[in-house]
């Protein structure tokens, strides 16, 4: 039976080069500033360390249930909606909020897979109308 | 009291109210949003208003999550948060028998007398426990910071370790900005804007509501998964008994007050939230039964005391956060964010110099309890429509409103940046089972933390530092707490397998 590589494993080896780089970091501050900055690091190196041990004994049991909780079949759609939003919040600082909303909704919902066009307009429409309300007039908000 | 009355009556605060019973309704019937994201995406909304419209908008969508989760519970058999698990055993059954709008009636006759406990036990127990708070300082408070963080391994289900794993990564990103007593500033790489450290809100979004809508998104693309919204049954009828007469009530009222009392003692208990509530809350009614043998095949009772209890946690969980900062629930701990944003801190001080703001907010919350009730009589038969609305049409606007939100703190795009990368990393420590909640304890308690310690540092003098911690009755109590906090999640695992077992 092949074995896959607990997620843990990976967890905990994330989580012990992240407290290395900050405690690293942290050495370069003066004595009082840093004291805190260590502990964390310490502590997330223990932490770490328990979690990567706990992963590489799952890893190297027999339980059946040890697969990965990420598959990349559908991984893939996560990672191109998190561009989707990340475009959106690019286009929010370039060409303002309002357009940038106009055009992130109906790509989102074409994305999701709804088709009426209808539907994506008057949600889109609607869902701007509210928050020009909202924020411009309601709350005297300026937006980006 | 009139005065308190009089400032829950103002239009702004009734406005808040309102927005905050129907938001926190409907998001609570959408399985899969939660009180949690609910509070975090509406924190940016209230923060240009005053802080007791806020605070009472913030509340009221804590509570009536709660409830709108328990329609989808009955009428689905899914429950729309956690807290609405025990509710969906009986309630559902009763809907397949043609009984939807008597097991509808019970939760909200259970829901609403449920919340008005919590709240009345809020408005008299937190001031005597805020007259504890007087005695602390420094020292004290840095205990109440390290047993604050140690209930961050109740918050963590089933794996503790990864509760305070994510727990020490709020301490880390509580630490970027300006040391409190130097003013060093540390991990900023030279930009201005982590002077101040991140921003909550942003970060709370990021972790909160981004992170969900891409797990959301995850499961949209899962071969079999709901996309067009829950699918309701065409032969739901809602016909037939619907509230309980004045009789049947009495009969039922010390069901209900003992639910609403072991709600409020939970909600307490730092880690406890709703989800154990209600399973007490049913296991009570079972108990409290003769005829056991309805119960998991259709019980009104079941759904009467689940609902009762879960409803009266919300109100017992403002206790120790309003009182000592220590949040009962993941919900509270996102809902002291919001208080501290408005200039509200936690302890003695909110029931002294701010209790002009204080006591309009707990009024608003019983009053949220009242108005829900009212609301979901009118609209019971009607609301659960708002469940057909598919997650693929919600999750764009979900987004926008995170981001927009996200901006409106600062009106910095920076502070988008960090919630878009703060969805990304909450959407892998969601997968690989690390809990999102306790980074919020870490953030705001690591501050506090640091600070009380460096106070305690100055003031101990010649002594040693635990020389100095040990004189001090207040740290003693709270130090003995932090040991029985660390033994609290392997404590709640038995209990609540116990009750969930003992009922199937």
């Amino acid at each position: 039976m092949k074995k896959h590589l607990h997620a843990d494993v990976i967890a905990g080896g994330i989580m012990i080069v992240f407290a290395l780089i900050w405690g690293k970091i942290a050495l370069g501050f003066p004595e009082i500033p840093r004291r805190f900055p260590l502990f964390v690091s310490v502590a997330f190196i223990f932490l770490g360390a328990i979690i990567l041990i706990g992963g590489i004994r799952k890893t190297n049991s027999n339980d059946e249930k040890t697969v990965s909780p990420i598959s990349w079949t559908k991984f893939k759609y996560v990672i191109a909606g998190f561009a989707i939003i990340a475009g959106y919040a690019f286009l929010m600082g370039t060409i303002h909020f309002f357009p940038a909303t106009l055009i992130f909704v109906p790509a989102m919902m074409l994305y999701l897979r709804i088709r009426n066009p209808i539907q994506i307009v008057l949600t889109d429409l609607a869902l701007n109308g509210f928050l020009y309300w909202m924020f411009i007039i309601m709350l005297k908000i300026k937006l980006p | 009291m009139a005065a308190y009355f009089a400032a829950l009556l103002q239009p702004d605060v009734l406005l808040a109210l309102l927005l905050g019973t129907v938001i926190g309704m409907a998001i609570g019937i959408m399985p899969g949003m939660g009180a949690t994201m609910a509070i975090s995406l509406m924190i940016p909304v209230t923060y240009k208003m005053g802080p007791v419209a806020s605070l009472v908008m913030l509340a009221s969508l804590y509570t009536t999550a709660t409830f709108g989760g328990s329609f989808t519970a009955i009428l689905l058999h899914t429950p729309g948060t956690s807290s609405n698990a025990a509710t969906a055993r009986d309630g559902y059954e009763l809907t397949k028998q043609g009984h939807a709008l008597e097991a509808l009636g019970m939760t909200i006759q259970g829901s609403l007398f449920g919340g008005v406990f919590g709240g009345l036990a809020l408005l008299f127990i937190a001031p005597q426990l805020a007259k504890l708070a007087l005695h602390f300082s420094g020292p004290e408070y840095f205990f109440i910071a390290i047993f604050g963080l140690t209930i961050i391994g109740s918050l963590s289900g089933d794996e503790p370790i990864k509760g305070y794993a994510t727990g020490v990564l709020g301490l880390a990103i509580g630490a970027v900005g300006m040391e409190q007593s130097t003013g060093y500033l540390r991990y900023t790489f030279g930009h201005l804007r982590l002077m101040n450290g991140f921003t909550m809100v942003p970060v709370l979004l990021g972790l909160f509501t981004v992170s969900q809508m891409l797990v959301q998104l995850e499961r949209m693309n899962t071969p079999g998964a709901i996309e067009k919204g829950q699918v309701i049954d065409p032969n739901i009828t809602f016909s037939g008994k619907f509230l309980m007469g004045p009789a049947e009530f009495l009969k039922n009222l010390p069901l209900m007050l003992r639910a609403g009392v072991l709600g409020v003692l939970i909600g307490i208990l730092p880690g406890a939230g709703g989800d154990i509530g209600s399973w007490v809350g049913y296991n009570e009614a079972k108990r409290s039964t003769k005829d056991k043998t309805k119960f998991g095949h259709g019980e009104p009772l079941g759904v009467l005391g689940s609902e009762t209890a879960n409803n009266a946690v919300c109100g017992g969980a403002y206790i120790p956060l309003l009182t000592m900062g220590i949040p009962g629930s993941g919900a509270s701990a996102v809902l002291m964010t919001g208080l501290i944003m408005h200039g509200l801190v936690p302890g003695a001080s909110l029931f002294t110099e701010q209790a002009d703001q204080t006591y309009p907010i707990i009024l608003g919350y019983i009053a949220a309890n009242i108005l829900m009730a009212v609301i979901g009589l009118i609209v019971a038969k009607k609301v659960i429509m708002v469940a057909r609305i598919p997650m693929n049409a919600i999750l764009p606007i979900v987004i926008v409103l995170a981001l927009v939100g996200s901006f409106s703190i600062n009106r910095s795009m920076f502070d988008v940046g960090v919630t878009v990368c703060f969805g990304f990393i909450g959407y892998f420590m969601r997968k690989l089972g690390f809990p999102t909640a306790p980074v919020v304890l870490g953030i705001i308690l690591g501050k506090m933390a640091e600070r009380s310690l460096y106070s305690s540092i100055q003031m101990k003098k010649g002594a040693t530092l635990i020389e100095f911690f040990m004189g001090r009755p207040l740290c003693w109590l709270f130090f003995i707490l932090t040991i029985a906090a660390v033994f609290a999640p392997i404590l709640m695992n038995i209990l609540k397998k116990r009750v969930v077992n003992s009922n199937s």
